[in-house]
Parts: structure tokens; C-alpha cells; sequence
């Protein structure tokens, strides 16, 4: 049990610095101003929408889970060079040795002051809960099920979660979806119980992004007020612990959050209204219409509800484009509902049986 | 969603569907009054994206002859609740009450006043049961019964073939968990045909002439109903699954009848007799 521990927690760090890698290099590439919390949620997003674009027809290849781990170990190993080589341009353009541990955080408590320490209080007892907290529902043989059983049969989806047998087609529900895989894929690298993986080690990465995007959500509603912000996140804490009915994003929050339709909940619908709020207060808004495509391809890759996101985009995107009477974003708006649009094709036709996809 | 269908409901769905969701809870309410709040005074800030975002979802997805015509036909029925995550209601509870602890001069002032919030919050709501209430302890990092992990190793040290992966049926408190923690365990009884003998078709609906589902129906009524009407149907369907083992949970009954019909106790936990069929 101490390994588990040991490599959950290993887990934890190695996941956290590819997400910041990662966000380093969309913070790049869109030219985007330095924000550690706005970091870690971009790469988040782009790791599982490079992981979805990836992964989903590697499962169909039937390209077993070691070759497939293998090949995303070097795309990470890339990113974080990639991500290395960014600062070090950064700090060498910008002439200056950069700005010391100790300067930064003096500037982030001026920012924040007491209101920092409740907010990682909030965020560490949330985690906590979805550590010690034991999910019973049936829904979990499929989500864990999948990458304990892809671990084990060294594929990629390819035999029933259930019961252990190989499937004769994938089921379009579920395979379209990759999320399961990045835990087998870490479950293969580091040797993580499928389990703790699923459970422990994305929820806990989970829960942080979700409170990151409300805090983000929060810095866009007050005017970059972090305190209120701060705020903002222990409200939606304790909102979201009594909002109890099965139903509930909370409900999903705290006891489902391996699941990637308790993602899409908390992390990805939330991101759609951060990118309504950031559209209404940015001049150049290409750079919130790139992340919320991002945002909807990653969706593909947590859940097939992602079908749906039209409907948040549509409502989140076009009362801004309203409000600031600025029309040209239609069209980038439609572009970032094409990914679900797609997925629903393919779904749908599976499911009126046009077309199946072998797995043996 | 909850058992009601959009053609059962029609122009109801949609409201029954919110009461479902919420359940007691009022934060649709406190952001009702956000809404209005907004409306009055703050028709020039960012929170107008609460009234653009709720407008239009009320417009499309919420609206009764979009779901009746639209959405019916894409069968979205069960998980209709997932476009309720749509609507901003907790961030913007969450917002208007920040703002309400800003109207306050003085920093505590201001505390007080996100300390009485805090209350109205879990006055106003319904605790996340197992959550709140009687939190759901898992017992080890694996999040399954300890027993669960004991089984499987007695199963492991009496399997014949250890390289194969071990057919093995459980009864139901353990059969969607143990996948999860050992892969290695091939399950004779599935998930959804189990479902569907608890008298629930939201998995799917089965033949209940097809020998598929005899089969897992005699040994469902054996190891979950305890009904031992046809004992070789379910010796039948040990032999016909190639079952090696039965897991149940301890009962002298079962315990009898299992041994009467070519089940050999080969070990125990606390709560659990595991069996090898010899058949």
C-alpha cells in the first residue's frame, strides 16, 4: 500500500508539471499573459484535446496500450522541453534573470493576503474528500473498470470493462471518448493501481482545475479582484456540497469525479462561460475563440455528452457577442461546435447501425 | 431522468426534470434574485452574461416544444439533466454573494456578513448525502472492501492455470467492484443483465427466451435471490460458463445448497464463502 502512496503521489507532481508544460506552450503560442492558475487549465485542456486527437484512432487501430503509451511518453518528454526551452527564451528576451521565488510570492500574497490560505484550505479539503470517499455506484465498472482491464489485456479499450471477455465492436458511447485511456496510459508508465490513478490521483487533479476555472471565472466577474475571487471559490465549494440530489455537477464533483462527464460539469461547461466572460473584456478575441476550441475538443475526449456543448457555447458566446454588438466571432463560434457536431455524426450513426467499429 | 420521459410528460418535462434536479434545494431561487438583481442595477457589467447565458438556454434547451420535438427524437430523455449543468446557477449564486459581502464597509463587517452567508447557503440547499452526511470512509486506497482484496487472493492461490484469467461468479456486492481492483477476474454474471433482473430496463431490455439470459437469470436467482427452485438450470450455467469459482455472501442456506450441487468451500472471509465448482 506505502508504493501506491509513493506513486500516487509521484503521479500527482509528474501529471501537474505536464499540465503546466503543456500550458506553457499554449501560453506561447497564443502570446498570453503570464497566469500560473489560466496556465495550468490551458494545458489541461490541450493535453486531453491532443490526447483525444490521438488516442481515439489508435483505439480503433487496435494499437496495443504499451506501443500507445510509449509514443505519448515522448509527446510529453517533447512538451516539457518544449515548455523548458520557452522560459529560458523568455528570460533571455527579456534580458532579466527573472524574478526570484521570493519576489513572486510577495506578490501574490499582496494580491490575495489571508484570502490565499482559505482558498488552498478549500481546495485541500475537497481533495481530501475525493481521497477518502467510497463511490458505490455501478457506473465506475465501466470508468476504473476499462483502464484496470486495458492495463491488464495491454490494449486499448478493446475488451469489456464488465466482465473481461474481448469485444466484438467497440460501443460508440464510450470509445470515442479517450479520457479512460490517459489513466491506463499512466497506469502502464508508472505502474499506478488503475485505481488510484482513476480515484485519487486525476480527481484530486480535477478538483484543482475546477476551482482554478472558478476562480478564473470569478477574477474575470470582479475585475481581477483575486480576494473576491477567493471568495467566489469558498461560495462554490459549499454551494456545491449542499446541492445534494443525484443529479447535481456537485453530486459529481465530490463522488463521481473520476467519471469524465463530472468534467465536463465542473471543468469544461465552466470554461465555456471563463471564455464568454474573457471574450467580453478582451479587445483581440481570436486567442478566447483558439482556447474554447481547444476546450471543445478536449469535451470529445471526457465524455460523449460532449454532444451538447453546442448548447453551451450558444449560450454562453453569443449573449457577449450581443452585448459588446460584435458579430465577426459567428463563425469562429460555429467552428468551435464542429467537433461535437462531428462526434454526434459518428455516434449517431453507429448507433443506427451505419457504421460499426471492430475491436476483434 | 428519475423515470419520467419526455412523451409521458410532454410540455411538463422540462419543469419536472428542474424539480427533480434540485430537489429541495433553492439556489435557483437566491440566483432568480441575482438575476433580477442584476437587471436593476447592473445592466452595463459582466454579470449580464447570468441573463444572456439563462435567456438563451430558456430559448433552446429548456424550452418545453424544442425538448418536445427535438430533443425527444434524439432519445437525450435519461440524461436530460445534463443540460441543467448548463445553466450558471451555482457560480452565480456564488457571484451575487460576493457582491452582497462587498456592500459592507469594513473588513469584519464583511466576514459577518460571508459568515451568515455561508449559513443561508446550507440553509437554502439539501447536504450531499454520504458527503455531508455519513461520509463514505473507504477502507483501503483501492476504495473496495477489504474483503474484495482478500477474495481475490484465495481465488489466485487456488486457481489451477494462474496464467489464465479466472472465471469466476460473484454475487452482487461484490460483481461491478471487482474488475475495477483485479482485471484478472473473468465475470460470468454481467452488469446489465443483472440490472435488468432487479426489474430495471435502464440499461437495457433482454430476451427473456434467449439461452444468454437463462443462463445468467438461474445463476442470479441462486446467488442473489437465494431461490433455489431449478438448482440445475444454475448447475447448467456453472458448467455451460466454465465457471471455477462462486463468490456469495455468507449464509448457511446458500452455503448448503451450493455444496449440494458440486460447489466445494475452498476458503472465507468475514462475510464471504468462496466456493470452486467441481461440476
Amino acid at each position: 500500500m506505502m508504493k501506491d502512496v509513493c506513486l500516487a503521489c509521484i503521479g500527482f507532481i509528474l501529471q501537474t508539471m505536464i499540465f503546466l508544460a503543456a500550458g506553457r506552450l499554449v501560453f506561447r503560442v497564443l502570446k498570453l499573459k503570464e497566469d500560473i492558475s489560466l496556465q495550468l487549465i490551458l494545458g489541461y485542456l490541450a493535453y486531453f484535446a491532443v490526447f483525444e486527437i490521438l488516442f481515439t484512432p489508435m483505439t480503433l487501430l487496435w494499437v496495443p496500450l504499451s506501443t500507445a503509451a510509449g509514443i505519448w511518453a515522448v509527446i510529453m518528454a517533447v512538451a516539457v522541453l518544449g515548455a523548458f526551452l520557452c522560459i529560458r527564451r523568455h528570460r533571455h528576451m527579456d534580458g532579466t534573470p527573472g524574478q526570484t521565488v521570493r519576489v513572486k510570492a510577495e506578490a501574490v500574497w499582496k494580491q490575495h493576503s489571508v484570502m490565499l490560505l482559505l482558498l488552498a484550505a478549500v481546495i485541500f479539503l475537497q481533495c481530501l474528500i475525493v481521497i477518502f470517499y467510497e463511490d458505490i455506484t455501478v457506473d465506475a465498472a465501466y470508468y476504473v473498470g476499462t483502464v484496470s482491464t486495458s492495463v491488464y489485456t495491454n490494449t486499448l479499450g478493446r475488451f469489456d470493462p464488465f466482465r473481461g471477455g474481448i469485444l466484438q465492436n467497440f460501443q460508440a458511447r464510450y470509445v470515442l471518448s479517450a479520457y479512460p485511456m490517459n489513466n491506463a496510459v499512466w497506469c502502464r508508465l508508472l505502474g499506478i493501481h488503475p485505481i488510484v490513478q482513476a480515484k485519487i490521483v486525476m480527481s484530486c487533479e480535477n478538483v484543482i482545475i475546477a476551482n482554478l476555472v472558478i476562480y478564473q471565472i470569478g477574477k474575470r466577474l470582479f475585475g481581477k479582484n483575486r480576494k473576491k475571487a477567493d471568495l467566489m471559490v469558498l461560495f462554490v465549494c459549499v454551494l456545491q456540497l449542499f446541492c445534494g440530489t443525484i443529479y447535481t455537477a456537485g453530486t459529481f464533483f465530490f463522488t463521481r469525479s473520476y467519471e469524465g462527464k463530472a468534467i465536463l460539469a465542473n471543468i469544461v461547461f465552466p470554461v465555456v462561460l471563463m471564455c464568454a466572460l474573457w471574450l467580453y473584456e478582451e479587445k483581440e478575441d481570436r486567442r478566447v475563440w483558439a482556447v474554447l476550441f481547444i476546450t471543445a475538443v478536449s469535451a470529445l475526449g471526457f465524455s460523449g455528452s460532449a454532444i451538447i456543448l453546442p448548447a453551451a457555447v450558444l449560450a454562453g458566446m453569443v449573449p457577449v457577442m450581443r452585448m459588446k454588438r460584435k458579430l465577426s466571432g459567428l463563425p469562429y463560434c460555429i467552428l468551435c461546435m464542429v467537433p461535437s457536431v462531428l462526434y454526434a455524426g459518428v455516434y449517431f450513426a453507429c448507433k443506427l447501425g451505419l457504421l460499426s467499429l471492430a475491436a476483434s | 431522468m428519475g423515470g419520467i420521459t419526455i412523451e409521458e410528460l410532454g410540455m411538463k418535462f422540462v419543469d419536472a426534470c428542474m424539480k427533480l434536479y434540485w430537489g429541495p434545494c433553492w439556489y435557483p431561487v437566491l440566483f432568480a434574485i441575482g438575476l433580477i438583481a442584476t437587471l436593476i442595477w447592473g445592466r452595463k457589467k459582466s454579470s449580464m452574461i447570468f441573463i444572456g447565458c439563462s435567456a438563451v438556454l430558456f430559448l433552446t434547451v429548456y424550452n418545453p416544444v424544442v425538448v418536445k420535438y427535438i430533443i425527444a427524437k434524439l432519445g437525450f430523455d435519461k440524461e436530460y439533466y445534463r443540460f441543467i449543468w448548463l445553466l450558471p446557477v451555482i457560480p452565480g449564486v456564488a457571484y451575487y454573494g460576493v457582491k452582497a459581502v462587498c456592500l459592507f464597509p469594513k473588513r469584519w463587517m464583511k466576514a459577518a456578513a460571508a459568515a451568515v452567508l455561508l449559513g443561508i447557503f446550507v440553509l437554502f440547499g439539501n447536504p450531499l448525502d454520504r458527503v455531508v452526511n455519513n461520509f463514505a470512509f473507504a477502507e483501503n486506497i483501492y476504495k473496495v472492501p477489504d474483503e474484495l482484496i482478500q477474495v481475490c487472493g484465495i481465488i489466485h492461490e487456488n486457481q489451477n492455470n494462474p496464467e489464465q484469467m479466472a472465471r469466476v461468479v460473484f454475487d452482487g456486492t461484490l460483481n461491478n467492484k471487482v474488475r475495477q481492483y483485479d482485471a484478472s477476474m473473468r465475470l460470468i454474471i454481467s452488469r446489465n443483465s443483472s440490472i435488468y433482473r432487479a426489474g430495471s430496463t435502464v440499461t437495457g431490455v433482454y430476451d427473456e427466451n434467449s439461452d444468454g439470459y437463462k443462463r445468467q437469470k438461474a445463476l442470479l436467482d441462486v446467488v442473489d435471490y437465494q431461490l433455489y427452485d431449478d438448482m440445475e438450470a444454475f448447475k447448467k450455467a456453472l458448467q455451460e460458463t466454465r465457471t471455477e469459482f462462486v463468490v456469495v455472501s455468507k449464509n448457511e442456506e446458500l452455503q448448503k445448497v451450493l455444496e449440494e450441487n458440486d460447489c466445494e468451500r475452498i476458503g472465507e472471509t468475514a462475510s464471504y464463502n468462496i466456493f470452486r465448482f467441481v461440476g
